[in-house]
């Protein structure tokens, strides 16, 4: 269906065909744009920016399947752009709540595991914005080392070792008692 | 946190969380987002950008302020404008350079006579000469136009010294200048052409002339004008970069001109560049001091539009991950390792980029204290560098 929306978008310029794609992806693309900036304003910006150069440069994605990814890297990029533009600290006071009640109501198991969800939620958001935008296309998008390599255009090599530091980062972030004391460490 | 260690991070529990995390965000409205889309899609100017607006507007009235200054920097320059106040600008330049001139010849200090008993010549003469406190910034700013590079800090910190060194000879021969008509004509034509190309630099030369190390000094500022003139005041070793940029700011700053407390203004150290690939001189050295872990020599570069931050480890022992963690605290930023021995500063707390390597034995860092410099570039100077 994507694909179908995708390629009558490129034969016809199709507005329809964008609006559906917009309908699909704009939820998350807007929330990893949003994860890194934490700021609402500018993380829409960052969204129709981002679909926008989407729309504009579909020809290039040769592989329609992974619209969502481009496009999340896309909004990732220019987010770090954004970051780097204004070299503005991470505030963590926007974060969304946390939502362990979802865990809170079931078997024992089964809230340890929500207790562990969150905790790692906290960790990724803590990570550098390099780190998350790899740990998003690789474990939200399920690309594999070699896609990630060609869509940040980096070598797979370094692609995995980021990787692995990334949750090396993750791990570490998740043994301190203060997520966001620990950057300093 | 309790229970941190009570499961195990495995790729399904990063999914999970991930999954949640951004389903959680509350995203606007569709619509809302997606006219603003089709209103640029379709042409429309687009909406007003908040995050780039301010820098719009930043960039517009920096750029219109740049553009006042140069031209006003011009105008003045090329038209010497005949305002009712040039006469208070143009005239005491060449006295002044004269006094200075003079008091190379003596070098001789002469308690200051008041100037304007010997400078009078005419009853016209009178205000202007009285006013040279005042029309003495006006002449280091004509003098730094000329100078170019040499800072305003250089003309202000010669001022003092200008009527100190006055003498009954010198001050006669203001006027002579001054007047710049009727006295003297068989003096006047000598005064510019030897204070021309010499002279608009002896304010530097000059306070050295009184000094043992005037030599040295003006050898450094000829060794160095390819580099910048400008910049031999702010090779002194010893001082942190910022705490010569505070004194740059009080006034105090060491200059080539200046004999200084005990320290010389010099080039790089010999371990290190006097200039990076990419237009990158040589600014002054830091030491990166913290509580228990070894101090770490910087260097400063700077070019038109970034300032970089060498960074070199005396241990040879210390493991090279070891002098991230360590340099991340004393840079008060994240760095983390990187693939073969490169490592790039996350830009956590700010947004800084940066690469550590390992150089026979030593850990060095290269990381942009100020400016955007693509971690390419940083790769491009650090191979040309090695």
């Amino acid at each position: 269906m994507e694909s179908e929306q995708i390629v009558r978008l490129v034969d016809k310029n199709d507005n329809e065909a964008r609006r559906a794609l917009f309908e699909a992806y704009y939820k998350r693309t807007y929330a990893v744009a949003y994860n890194i900036l934490r700021r609402r304003e500018n993380a829409e910006d960052i969204t129709q920016d981002a679909f926008i150069k989407a729309f504009q440069n579909i020809k290039q994605l040769q592989d329609k399947a992974k619209f969502g990814a481009w496009l999340a890297v896309i909004a990732s990029n220019l987010a770090r752009n954004y970051l780097k533009r204004e070299k503005r600290i991470l505030l963590t006071d926007e974060l969304p709540p946390p939502g362990v009640e979802r865990y809170s109501d079931d078997v024992e198991e089964e809230a340890l595991r929500g207790l562990a969800i969150e905790q790692v939620r906290d960790a990724i958001r803590s990570l550098p914005p390099e780190h998350y935008q790899l740990v998003v296309l690789q474990y939200y998008y399920d690309l594999k080392v070699d896609e990630i390599a060609a869509m940040l255009k980096l070598r797979p090599g370094t692609v995995k070792s980021r990787l692995f530091r990334a949750r090396n980062k993750l791990a570490s972030l998740l043994e301190l008692e203060d997520g966001s004391a620990c950057l300093l460490e | 946190m309790s229970g941190k260690k009570d499961f195990k991070l495995t790729d399904d529990l990063i999914k999970e969380a991930l999954d949640l995390e951004l389903a959680s965000v509350d995203a606007p409205p569709s619509d809302q987002l997606w006219q603003a889309i089709e209103a640029r899609l379709e042409g429309a100017p687009a909406p007003s950008k908040r995050y780039a607006a301010t820098w719009n507007r930043i960039a517009a009235v920096a750029a219109v302020f740049f553009l006042l200054v140069i031209s006003t920097v011009i105008l003045s320059r090329s038209l010497q404008l005949p305002s009712p106040s040039s006469d208070l600008v143009i005239m005491p330049i060449e006295p002044f350079k004269e006094v200075v001139v003079l008091d190379v010849e003596d070098k001789t200090i002469v308690p200051q006579d008041e100037p304007a008993v010997f400078v009078q010549p005419e009853e016209t003469q009178k205000p202007v000469v009285t006013e040279e406190p005042e029309t003495a910034s006006e002449i280091g700013i004509a003098e730094e136009e000329e100078v170019a590079e040499e800072s305003v800090a250089i003309a202000e910190a010669d001022l003092p010294e200008a009527p100190e060194k006055t003498d009954k000879t010198e001050a006669t021969k203001k006027p002579d200048a001054a007047d710049s008509e009727t006295q003297q004509p068989a003096e006047k034509p000598e005064q510019p052409k030897e204070a021309e190309p010499e002279e608009l630099e002896q304010p530097v030369v000059v306070a050295e002339a009184d000094s043992p190390e005037k030599k040295e000094g003006s050898e450094t500022s000829e060794e160095s004008d390819q580099p910048e003139v400008g910049d031999d005041h702010l090779t002194d070793n010893d001082k942190p970069f910022d705490d010569r940029e505070k004194t740059k700011d009080a006034g105090e700053i060491l200059i080539a001109s200046e004999p200084g407390p005990g320290k010389r203004a010099e080039k790089a150290p010999p371990d290190w560049p006097t200039s990076l690939p990419g237009g990158y001189l040589y600014k002054g050295m830091v030491d990166l001091k913290s509580k228990s872990e070894p101090l770490y020599k910087a260097a400063v570069y700077r070019s038109e539009s970034a300032d970089l931050l060498l960074v070199k480890s005396e241990d040879q022992s210390e493991e090279l991950t070891v002098f991230v963690d360590r340099l991340s605290k004393k840079m008060q930023i994240l760095l983390t390792e990187d693939e073969e021995d490169l490592s790039t500063i996350c830009p956590d707390l700010k947004t800084c980029s940066g690469l550590a390597w390992e150089k026979n034995g030593r850990n060095q860092a290269l990381l942009v204290l100020f400016g955007s410099v693509e971690e390419e570039e940083l790769v491009d100077i650090l191979m040309k560098l090695e």
